[in-house]
């Protein structure tokens, strides 16, 4: 019995890590759009290098957690639930580690006008998420605030969703962009940031569900 | 000894069968959930089947015996073995059986072949016994389940250690229910041939004396365990999904209400704790252990505010009430006649 309170004990360990990894990829994220938004390409390289360091060590805990939970029976009403989960939280790092690759890809050119709005869209984006692991944390340890969270998660994605019309609008309107090409560009990159925090809403509305399941 | 084991087998078929369908009440979802290994479930509810059967069994044994006691070793096997075909037809029937209601006809029918008056005292109280046990089933889960959940959600325990928590809780509730299902379902199995045992008592170097009631209950809760072994794995695995479909929480609420509910029909003890208080005593009777987790699964469904409650199982069970004990009695006292008009055994004194 010891021994198996002692796996339980390691089991939680693993998955507030993976957790703190997922919160620290939006907290990376929020630092390399502000580093690129500066023009500080060195930087923003060493966090894309971190960002892939953390999905790599997430993907590794998250098969480490879903081998336990199989091996060994546990939590057979919910198992598939947490699965879920974890892997929808790992899409999560995917889309965000992907968004930054498309900025050392293509290093669009933001204009100076756009570039707060892109800093609040990160953001809004890096709260989004805080939220979103905050509730799935919670899902763990106390059902009841979950919904708390939850509410957090949508208002900060709507938010992401206005400064991401507010750019498309601002981009299509002004005469300070020359070409289509640049407008379509600034329009993909501010798509592509608000694919992050669709994501976490995504993942938010799953976890509402999988919290009713866990009603006694 | 051949002859005796001869008589015994109905009993002791009626122990494997109650070791391979009852079981399940108390281990059935852990194992079709993979909660608990078959395995575990199987030596745990085994170990405590036979400690609650030779420890527990007397007072349940004791109130069958004054419905009618049975007073030649050919007759307990008669109405032992109706008894277990009655179950047998009700379940091919697809009828809800209890080997308690059986058991009680079968005696009935006895009484009506060797001419003895049953004390309808007796009676009454026991099948006040039969509507009162799904009822209490009922009352501590919907309990429970406030209780439960009032834990859960301000414990904030995290739900890998709710887990583990509730694997243990189902072991040891399963042990509990074991024990329970033991003390109360073995006057059943070997209540009917307790006046005739061919037993006499053993000491154990002074220290410890068997009775001869004891050692008919070891038996018995030795053939509760065969059935277990041998049979129980299938019923386990789908009447723990097919009928429960309960999380672990709720499934350890039921098995715990259903044992509670068997533990209190057959404890002698709080039976005399309760007579010297002065508070009205609960009879000592053996009873459904299916019935009462029917009642423990209804209990949990009004406290989730009563939807998809299917309520006629309610009075498909209580057709069961009253055609198990006609049907048994009936069968007893034709099985009877033949045991001492053909086979020419002695079936009262």
């Amino acid at each position: 019995m010891i021994e198996i309170f002692g796996r339980i004990a390691k089991m939680e360990g693993d998955v507030k890590s993976y957790l703190y990894h997922v919160q620290r990829s939006a907290l990376i994220y929020d630092e390399a759009i502000q580093e690129y938004m500066n023009d500080d390409v060195a930087r923003f390289e060493i966090r894309l290098d971190e960002i892939g360091k953390l999905e790599s060590e997430a993907n590794r805990l998250r098969r480490k957690v879903r081998d336990k939970l199989y091996q060994h029976m546990l939590i057979p009403e919910v198992r598939g639930d947490v699965w879920e989960l974890l892997e929808s939280l790992h899409k999560l790092i995917d889309v965000t580690k992907k968004s930054l690759e498309n900025y050392s890809f293509e290093k669009p050119v933001i204009p100076d006008f756009i570039k707060s709005d892109f800093l609040n869209m990160a953001d809004y984006i890096s709260k989004t998420v805080e939220q979103l692991v905050n509730a799935v944390s919670a899902y763990f340890t106390n059902i009841t605030i979950v919904t708390d969270y939850s509410n957090k998660v949508l208002f900060f994605e709507n938010e992401v969703d206005k400064v991401e019309d507010t750019i498309k609008k601002v981009v299509f309107s002004t005469d300070k962009i020359q070409t289509l090409a640049e407008r379509i560009q600034l329009r993909y990159f501010a798509e592509k940031m608000a694919l992050i925090s669709d994501v976490a809403e995504s993942v938010c509305e799953k976890l509402s569900v999988f919290v009713i399941r866990r009603e006694i | 000894m051949l002859t005796i084991l001869f008589f015994l087998s109905s009993g002791i078929f009626l122990g494997w069968s109650l070791g391979a369908n009852d079981a399940a009440n108390v281990f059935g979802t852990a194992v079709a959930s993979r909660m608990i290994k078959f395995k575990t479930a199987a030596i745990i509810c085994s170990i405590f089947v036979i400690i609650g059967a030779v420890a527990g069994g007397a007072g349940a044994a004791s109130t069958l015996g004054k419905l009618g006691s049975i007073n030649a070793l050919a007759g307990a096997f008669t109405v032992a073995l109706s008894a277990a075909l009655t179950v047998l037809l009700m379940t091919r029937a697809m009828l809800p059986v209890s080997t308690s209601q059986s058991i009680v006809g079968g005696i009935i029918g006895w009484n009506f072949f060797a001419g003895v008056q049953t004390d309808m005292t007796v009676f009454t109280k026991i099948a006040a016994t039969w509507v009162i046990c799904p009822v209490l089933a009922m009352v501590f889960a919907f309990v429970l389940f406030f209780i439960a959940k009032t834990y859960v959600r301000n414990s904030k325990v995290h739900l890998f250690r709710q887990d583990s928590r509730t694997r243990l809780g189902l072991i040891v509730i399963g042990a509990f229910g074991s024990y329970s299902l033991g003390a109360n379902n073995i006057a059943n199995v070997m209540g009917v041939f307790v006046p005739s045992s061919p037993f006499n008592d053993l000491s154990l170097g002074g220290l410890l004396t068997i009775s001869s009631t004891q050692q008919l209950f070891f038996i018995g809760g030795i053939a509760i365990a065969v059935g277990v072994f041998t049979y129980s794995r299938r019923i386990m695995e789908t009447v723990g999904s097919n009928i429960f479909t309960l999380s672990p929480i709720s499934a350890l609420i039921v098995v715990m209400s259903a044992s509670l509910v068997l533990f209190l029909f057959a404890s002698k003890e709080l039976y005399d704790i309760l007579l010297s208080a002065g508070l009205p005593t609960i009879p000592l009777v053996p009873v459904s252990s299916s019935q009462a987790v029917v009642g423990a699964v209804i209990g949990i469904g009004l406290a989730k505010g009563g939807k998809n409650l299917h309520l006629g199982v309610v009075g498909r069970i209580s057709i069961g009430w009253v055609l198990t004990p006609v049907i048994s009695a009936v069968l007893t006292f034709i099985s009877l006649y033949f045991m001492q008009n053909v086979f020419m055994n002695t079936v009262y004194q």
